[in-house]
């Protein structure tokens, strides 16, 4: 081949892999699910007072990317949780604050919704990349969540309007835990589409999200209430029921405590309230 | 000397690309702030999507792309949490569900208290809920999903054909589960994990309709939701004292691969360890 068609061929391939990327525009409603809104105002006043969102703005990948933080995403003001990164922030202050006492960062040892945040920072500090976006939308409403990328020279994490407005709190908490688990295990989902893991046995991110959110219900003690607690049991009901592709979860993990939460859960675990 | 220049070549047309790049990001920038948000994008630098294995194609980033986005909040008010008419039983219900979201020392005892009080007009409180559940946007899983829980956890028999009518409801067609398109058919299920508990708390307390619709559910959930299935097989055992022969029952009309649930004894599974982390990398400094 000669130089000449290689250097063509070079630009082609340059221009190929330039991808048409452009910024949008969003608006995003309150209204859309007011529960959620009242819930994260509930939250954000023990998360701002916390005392923690300096840190987090600032080493977990927020204020190198804080371009995307502006423009109507909240970074004028961490503490307003009308906004996604008030809402963002919000969940990492579940993830961190729903046991007490935390774990120190480091520290991978105990429950796992004791090690899920020091696990899921470390993820979040090394790859230093907190992104966030409108996302797509239909019919006026976001249809767009999240997504992780790892693959290098890429190392960062997406967030959009529907992780921000259309989950409730301690949802988006299970949602920044599940994605540092691809980041930091380098597993997908690799069954139905992206849609499910290939096994429980394959130990992927549903694998630790079932896991994180029993370990919420058995073990959160602050932060928390029944509320949250009974759905954290029924998210992980379902997808015990549907996201492993070989049927492989052991009956020890279909008969626990949260299969059934109203023959079991009897408030003794509300300790912190 | 003549791969050099072939070098040089590759690495001039890559910068010139490079810029072409910024500049079609930047042509293409946002729109006036408050703009209609129905305008799909591609955000650069996507290199592999976790979302949907096998369906995002890798593409390469360069360091000026960046398309930020611009987000504006739709003006008004924006509600907080009014599901129910303006009645003493339709204000008790919305201060009930504020409640719920509620993560403040006390909140539980407010919750019983709440409840409490709302189990004096059962009928009235049960009907105001059904309504709303009809009422609500099919979209808002959350909103619903308190009102069942509500249904729930009222405890009357008069909210048993909500309860009824909820655990048997077909979960929509095409809704999608996955990381970028969210969790609708988990929080569908949730949804009627809370109807079928309420009827294992009726079916407890005696209500033989509630038992059979149990038994139906647990045999054959129209939402074809395995975790439906199973609170109901687990509300249908503890409905009765003769558990054997509910064991029995439900083994004999079920496909062998529910058997395993069909116990009430709870188990305690194995806390998961952390994954390894990753071997070192350039980027976390080895």
């Amino acid at each position: 081949m000669s130089p000449r068609n290689i250097v063509l061929l070079s630009l082609l391939a340059a221009l190929a892999g330039t991808t048409e990327a452009r910024a949008d525009s969003c608006t995003y409603s309150l209204g859309w699910r007011s529960d959620i809104t009242s819930a994260d105002r509930s939250i954000m006043v023990n998360a701002c007072a916390s005392g923690w969102f300096p840190h987090w703005w600032s080493t977990y990948g927020f204020a190198d990317n804080s371009d995307y933080w502006d423009d109507g995403f909240g970074s004028d003001n961490s503490c307003n949780p009308d906004k996604p990164l008030g809402r963002t922030l919000n969940a990492m202050y579940l993830l961190k604050f729903s046991y007490s006492p935390a774990n120190d960062w480091g520290d991978l040892s105990g429950y796992v919704i004791q090690w899920g945040y020091p696990y899921a920072g470390e993820q979040f500090v090394e790859a230093d990349g907190m992104k966030a976006f409108c996302g797509d939308f239909s019919n006026g409403m976001p249809t767009q969540y999240a997504s992780t990328h790892d693959s290098w020279p890429e190392d960062h994490f997406e967030w959009y309007m529907g992780f921000f407005y259309l989950e409730n709190p301690v949802e988006r908490a299970m949602s920044l835990f599940h994605e540092s688990i691809h980041r930091g295990t380098g597993k997908g989902h690799d069954c139905n589409d992206g849609g499910s893991d290939t096994s429980w046995a394959f130990h992927g991110a549903y694998y630790y999200g079932v896991e994180w959110l029993i370990s919420y219900y058995l073990h959160a003690n602050t932060n928390t209430n029944s509320t949250y607690k009974t759905w954290a049991a029924q998210n992980a009901n379902s997808r015990i029921a549907s996201k492993f592709c070989a049927n492989d979860v052991p009956a020890s993990v279909k008969n626990w405590a949260g299969a059934s939460a109203g023959s079991s859960f009897n408030g003794t675990f509300m300790s912190g309230l | 000397m003549r791969k050099k220049i072939l070098y040089s070549s590759i690495c001039m047309v890559l910068a010139a690309a490079g810029a072409l790049g910024y500049e079609r990001a930047h042509q293409a920038g946002p729109a006036l702030p408050g703009a209609a948000s129905t305008q799909p994008r591609s955000p650069g630098g996507a290199s592999r999507s976790r979302s949907a294995a096998g369906t995002a194609a890798p593409r390469m980033a360069t360091a000026s792309q960046k398309p930020v986005d611009r987000a504006a909040m739709a003006p008004g008010a924006p509600g907080s949490g009014e599901h129910f008419p303006d009645t003493p039983v339709g204000r008790a219900l919305d201060k009930h569900l504020l409640t719920l979201v509620d993560v403040n020392p006390g909140a539980d005892d407010r919750k019983q208290r709440s409840l409490e009080e709302l189990r004096k007009n059962p009928k009235e409180v049960s009907q105001a809920l059904l309504d709303a559940y009809h009422g609500a946007d099919p979209a808002d899983q959350f909103g619903r999903w308190l009102i069942s829980l509500t249904l729930w956890e009222v405890k009357t028999d008069e909210a048993y054909r909500g309860l009824q009518e909820i655990a048997r409801s077909a979960i929509p067609a095409g809704l999608k589960d996955n990381d970028r398109e969210g969790s609708a058919l988990a929080n569908e299920s949730a949804i009627r994990q809370n109807a079928a508990e309420g009827l294992a708390a009726l079916a407890r307390a005696g209500n033989a309709e509630a038992e059979r619709d149990l038994l139906g559910l647990a045999l054959d959930p129209p939402s074809g939701d395995d975790a439906v299935r199973t609170v109901a097989i687990k509300g249908y055992l503890a409905a009765g004292s003769d558990y054997e022969a509910r064991v029995q029952t439900l083994k004999s009309r079920l496909p062998g691969r529910y058997h395993d649930v069909v116990t009430l004894t709870v188990s305690q599974p194995e806390d998961a360890a952390p994954p390894d982390l990753l071997p070192a990398s350039p980027k976390n400094k080895g």
